[in-house]
């Protein structure tokens, strides 16, 4: 299943994404974590969440955006202009952070689909920031409608949100057999999971992770481990990072990842109004330090994930030209101090060209946590 | 604090001393220097005398700080100051590059380098909006928490009509409210009307300057481009109004004398990113040098932005609210690419530029990820080249003078 889902993940236009346009039906890409895409879905159209895993060479993101620019949006870009993303039939962006923005803006100036929608998310959780982010979301909604001449119903919208609140009920499934002592499944098989979960129809994904849980039990256990590790931090949608950290003894038991945890883990709580019920739901998350408000609730999650997966030590890795990632170790550090856990920060790019160098480094991490725990 | 590690008092004395210097070697240049030196003498009296002190980023009115009683000091423009005085900015730099990546913004690892060194008295509260980037987005709360004082974020969605203007409003009610508590000090709106009286006049002002930059040869040096800054400091204050008054009719004389900064215009500069800060000389190098004089940058003010009725709360909040998205640098880098475009392209027509330069700040990274579509536009449009290279605006250690002067000499001497 692992394998079968590992050509989701790493193929962008993957079979399931092809099966789905044969029978006619549109993909719309979405960038990032504050589009619901359960509107798109209720629209009957698929909503792919854009990544760039498996990006290996970028020569146009490098040119359109420049060295200067966060790695990940420009291997997103080199996606989009090499063609990889051409069987896109629109883009639904966000202002989540400059560097997405910027993206947006480079894709629609050069490689243009069909329908192009902005979302402008604020940077609060209040009554009137959620008020704004409503109106936005409506605004997506209507343009969905009269764009592809078709209508979002009440019911097509709860439908939606039921099937990607159990997908998000399966997925912290997965994560709690991760909480055990000797874990059925790595760090590097549980993010093909989540991230199949985002490049794939949700019934057809919510069918084969059960099927999954139901056999999970009787997959071999991991024992041989030497620190149980969480990954905190920027964008990591590539999980050959998390493959280094695993080979070099470490088991990433959890993650606080926008392509990770962070992806799944608060259900929509369905309240009278279902539009706004999806803006409060996604504006109160705790995924991104974009929300100048939730710098608190980011390490407060990380601190609950600690506990409760039992954490010997954190990589935090902060993609070059993140500021958000990157200026949050200013706070985090101190909350993390609190917990006395062992902390280790890590810059990185997005192509993975130093694959020896962070090896080194996560080796000695975890041989420090040794000496902490002995 | 040891007296010699306030960098208050460093940089008060320092205008103080420009000022003294040029009033001697240049009197009719004295009225360059008085505002900027009034604002910071006032900044470091400020804790001495018990005033409440507000940090606050360059996007945050200073009216309504003053007008509750408050002395707001810039944080941003702290930066800026400190990197073009002789001590610079790369002592705090430093600091704040323990803590946070090297790549972050100067302009904002200053302000955390300030805040971790204690060589500033600690404010009584932080204010701040949510742009323009992601490096003031991450750097002002946590400042605010890891000096625990109070913050306050105006959330700042970008769009330029009602809707934003009306939601950005009801923010600043929040941020009026939030400082009334911190300080238990009312809005004074006699003050505040007072205080948009003036910025009505140096909203005035600095689009007819704008309009005297445009005249062939330009009547104004490139160095007041930068000076013009202290526009987003000290905005509602009478000394603001009196620089920028003495800066056009000194430019109204030359235009009506029909005489130029430069004996001799050769070219004129569309300076489209950040000014470099650390070494305004450059700007002065590049006149004599070559005749090449900026008109204007994409980042300075040039548009007219009042507030007719101050007897209205709401066209009040809402007139404050639109002068914020209208800040060029807001405006021009925050919004889609087409804005800064546009805003190119009426320099370079409205400006008369023969060429550009894209002097790209490091740490703004959201004007690198478009810098091609700028520069390429102004090539499809205009036909005219651009000189792309990379400084950090506040620290020479990035990219030297020599260095970037070296850019500037080979592409002139190109062009011309």
């Amino acid at each position: 299943m692992i394998k079968e889902l590992s050509e989701v993940v790493f193929t962008p236009f993957n079979p399931a994404v092809k099966a789905w346009k044969e029978q006619g039906h549109k993909v719309i890409g979405f960038l990032c974590s504050y589009v619901p895409e359960e509107i798109i879905y209720a629209a009957g159209i698929l909503p792919y969440r854009i990544r760039a895993t498996g990006c290996t060479k970028r020569i146009q993101g490098d040119v359109w955006m420049s060295n200067f620019s966060c790695s990940f949006a420009r291997s997103c870009l080199e996606f989009a202009l090499d063609g990889t993303y051409d069987f896109l039939d629109g883009l639904v962006a966000s202002d989540s952070c400059g560097q997405a923005h910027r993206l947006y803006d480079n894709w629609r100036f050069n490689a243009k689909r069909p329908f192009m929608h902005f979302l402008n998310v604020p940077h609060k959780n209040s009554e009137s920031a959620i008020s704004w982010y409503h109106d936005e979301i409506i605004n997506l909604k209507g343009s969905l409608e009269k764009f592809f001449g078709i209508s979002i119903t009440q019911e097509s919208l709860e439908k939606s949100i039921q099937t990607y609140n159990e997908t998000r009920r399966l997925l912290r499934a997965l994560y709690e057999f991760r909480k055990n002592p000797h874990p059925p499944i790595s760090g590097f098989q549980s993010q093909i999971l989540v991230l199949a979960a985002m490049s794939m129809p949700k019934e057809q994904y919510n069918g084969i992770l059960s099927g999954y849980l139901d056999k999970i039990r009787g997959e071999e256990p991991i024992t041989n481990y030497r620190a149980r590790l969480m990954v905190i931090g920027s964008a990591l949608d590539d999980p050959a990072f998390i493959k280094i950290i695993e080979d070099q003894g470490g088991l990433v038991v959890t993650d606080a990842l926008c392509f990770g945890s962070r992806y799944f883990w608060e259900p929509v709580e369905i309240k009278d109004d279902i539009m706004f019920s999806l803006a409060k739901s996604y504006l109160s998350r705790a995924n991104c330090p974009r929300m100048m408000d939730q710098h608190i609730n980011i390490s407060n999650f990380i601190k609950d994930m600690v506990q409760s997966f039992k954490v010997d030590g954190i990589i935090y890795q902060k993609m070059q030209f993140c500021d958000l990632w990157g200026g949050e170790s200013l706070f985090l550090e101190g909350k993390l101090k609190e917990l006395k856990i062992p902390f280790f920060p890590l810059q990185r790019e997005h192509i993975i060209t130093n694959k020896a160098q962070i090896a080194t480094r996560v080796e000695a991490f975890i041989e420090m946590i040794h000496e902490v725990i002995e | 604090m040891k007296k010699e590690n306030d960098v208050l008092q460093y940089v008060s004395n320092s205008l103080n001393q420009i000022s003294a210097y040029i009033t001697k070697k240049y009197p009719e240049r004295e009225w360059m220097y008085r505002a900027q030196r009034l604002y910071w003498e006032k900044v470091y009296q400020a804790n001495e005398k018990g005033y409440p002190v507000v940090w606050h980023s360059l996007s945050v009115s200073p009216e309504l700080l003053n007008a509750i009683g408050t002395v707001p000091v810039c944080l941003d423009g702290l930066a800026s100051t400190l990197a073009a005085l002789n001590m610079g900015a790369n002592k705090y730099i430093d600091i704040a590059q323990k803590y946070v990546p090297d790549q972050i913004c100067a302009v904002n690892k200053t302000g955390i380098g300030l805040a971790l060194s204690r060589d500033i008295p600690k404010p009584n509260a932080v204010i701040y909006t949510s742009t323009p980037c992601d490096s003031a987005r991450t750097a002002y709360p946590l400042i605010a928490e890891h000096l625990k004082v109070p913050h306050f974020c105006i959330d700042t969605p970008i769009e330029e009509n009602e809707r934003g203007y009306g939601y950005i409003a009801n923010e600043i009610r929040g941020a009026v409210s939030f400082l009334e508590d911190v300080t238990r000090q009312k809005l004074n709106w006699e003050v505040l009307a007072k205080a948009i009286s003036y910025s009505n006049q140096a909203y005035e002002l600095i689009s007819q300057i704008g309009e005297l930059r445009k005249v062939v040869p330009c009547p104004l040096s490139s160095r007041l481009l930068v000076l013009n800054g202290i526009f987003l400091n000290m905005i509602g204050s009478p000394e603001l109004v009196n620089f920028l008054r003495a800066e056009y009719n000194m430019g109204k004389e030359k235009v009506e004398r029909k005489e130029g900064h430069l004996a001799e215009e050769k070219i004129r500069i569309a300076w489209i990113q950040n000014l470099i800060f650390f070494d305004l000389g450059i700007l002065d190098w590049m006149e004599k040098e070559y005749g090449a004089i900026v008109p204007m940058d994409a980042f300075g003010f040039r548009e007219s932005c009042l507030i007719e009725d101050t007897s209205d709360e709401e066209k009040v909040f809402k007139g404050l609210a639109k002068r914020l998205l209208r800040i060029p640098m807001i405006h021009g880098t925050s919004c889609p690419a087409e804005c800064w475009m546009e805003s190119v392209t009426e320099i370079v027509r409205e400006y008369k530029c023969d060429a550009a330069i894209f002097a790209g700040h490091v740490g703004c990274k959201h004007t690198w990820a478009v810098g091609k579509l700028i520069k390429d536009m102004i090539f499809d449009k205009f036909g005219i080249s651009t000189l792309v290279f990379d400084v950090d605006s506040l620290d020479p250690r990035y990219t030297g003078p020599e260095i970037i002067k070296y850019r500037i000499k080979n592409f002139l001497e190109i062009i011309q």
